[in-house]
C-alpha cells in the first residue's frame, strides 16, 4: 500500500506546482522597488519647464503613473482616474515614458488630465530607475518616499479600490 | 554564382562592422564584457530573449545603460546589481542561490536522486 502512494503523493505535489504556475502570470512580477525609497532622478515639469524631482510633492502619498500619448491602454484609464481623484484627492504626478512631450500636451487636452504635475521622461531613464517595463504603470509612494505598491498595467475601479484605497486610507487613519 | 556568394559575404561584413559603430569600445576586453553581459541578462518585454537579441526599446535603453557602464569602467557585478536593484533577480537568466530559489536550484539533483533510488529499488525487486 505504501509503495504505491509514494509516487501517488510525488505525482500529486508536482501537479500541484504545474497548477499553481498556470494560474501565475509570468508578467505580473513583484517590483525590485517595494519597500525601497523613490529614486530622485531629475526630470523636467512640462508645464513649467523646470527640472524637478519628487521631493517637491512629499510629505502626502502620491500615485506615480507613467503614461505616453500613443498608449492605447492610457486612453482607456484617463476618465477612471480623472473620477477617482475628484473623489479621493490624491496627488498624482504624470510621467510621460519615452514620448513627445507636446504630443502628450495634445493627448492630455483631448482626454483629461488627471495629473497636478506631467514630467517628461522621453528617454526612458526615470523609467529605468523605477524598474519600469511598459505604459501604463502605476507607483504608490508614501509620505516619506517609499514604493508601498506597484501596478502594471490599466488602473481599473477594482484596482484603485482594492489595492491603492485601503493603502491611502491606512496612511489617513495614522495621521488623524 | 560568385556574385552570390560575394553579397552574402558583403552582408556579414555589414552587419559585424555596424555592431562596431553602434557600441565602439576601446579595448577588446570591454567588447567582450559588454557582449558576455547582455548575454546573460533578460528582457523584460520578450522574457525568453536576452538582451543581445532583443531590439525592444527597453533592451535598447538597457543596452545603452550597460555600454556606458563597461566603458566607465565598471565591473560585472557592479551593473548586474544596479540591474537587479530595479528589475529584480528576474532579469538575470542564472539567479543566484538563496531561499527564494533553492528548490530551484536543487530540484533537477533532487529528482535525479529520487530516479537513481526508484530505479535501484525497481532492479532490486526484479531480481
Amino acid at each position: 500500500m505504501l509503495k504505491k502512494m509514494i509516487p501517488m503523493g510525488v505525482f500529486l505535489v508536482v501537479c500541484g506546482f504545474l497548477l499553481r504556475g498556470l494560474q501565475l502570470h509570468p508578467q505580473e512580477m513583484p517590483s525590485a522597488q517595494l519597500g525601497k525609497a523613490i529614486p530622485m532622478v531629475d526630470v523636467v515639469d512640462v508645464n513649467t519647464l523646470k527640472s524637478c524631482n519628487l521631493s517637491h510633492w512629499l510629505g502626502q502619498p502620491i500615485l506615480v503613473h507613467f503614461f505616453a500619448s500613443w498608449c492605447e491602454n492610457c486612453t482607456d484609464e484617463m476618465p477612471i482616474l480623472i473620477d477617482w481623484r475628484q473623489t479621493h484627492h490624491v496627488t498624482i504626478i504624470g510621467v510621460d515614458y519615452k514620448d513627445n512631450p507636446e504630443e502628450a500636451k495634445q493627448w492630455l487636452s483631448l482626454w483629461g488630465n488627471a495629473f497636478v504635475a506631467f514630467l517628461d521622461d522621453n528617454q526612458g531613464q526615470f523609467g529605468l530607475n523605477l524598474g519600469v517595463v511598459a505604459t501604463p504603470e502605476t507607483f504608490l509612494v508614501d509620505e516619506q518616499g517609499i514604493v508601498q505598491y506597484r501596478h502594471q498595467g490599466p488602473l481599473t475601479p477594482e484596482i484603485l479600490t482594492r489595492e491603492i484605497e485601503p493603502r491611502i486610507q491606512q496612511w489617513s487613519h495614522k495621521h488623524v | 554564382m560568385s556574385r552570390r556568394i560575394l553579397t552574402f559575404c558583403i552582408f556579414f561584413i555589414y552587419t559585424s562592422c555596424y555592431a562596431e559603430v553602434k557600441y565602439p569600445f576601446s579595448s577588446k576586453t570591454q567588447e567582450a564584457q559588454f557582449t558576455h553581459l547582455i548575454t546573460e541578462l533578460r528582457c523584460m518585454v520578450c522574457h525568453h530573449q536576452n538582451l543581445a537579441e532583443s531590439e525592444a526599446p527597453l533592451a535598447l535603453d538597457m543596452k545603452q545603460v550597460i555600454y556606458q557602464k563597461v566603458s566607465a569602467g565598471e565591473s560585472d557585478s557592479e551593473i548586474r546589481t544596479f540591474l537587479t536593484d530595479r528589475y529584480g533577480d528576474v532579469i538575470l537568466f542564472k539567479p543566484p542561490f538563496k531561499i527564494m530559489t533553492w528548490f530551484l536550484w536543487l530540484a533537477p539533483v533532487l529528482f535525479i536522486f529520487f530516479g537513481i533510488a526508484v530505479f535501484y529499488r525497481h532492479v532490486r525487486v526484479e531480481k
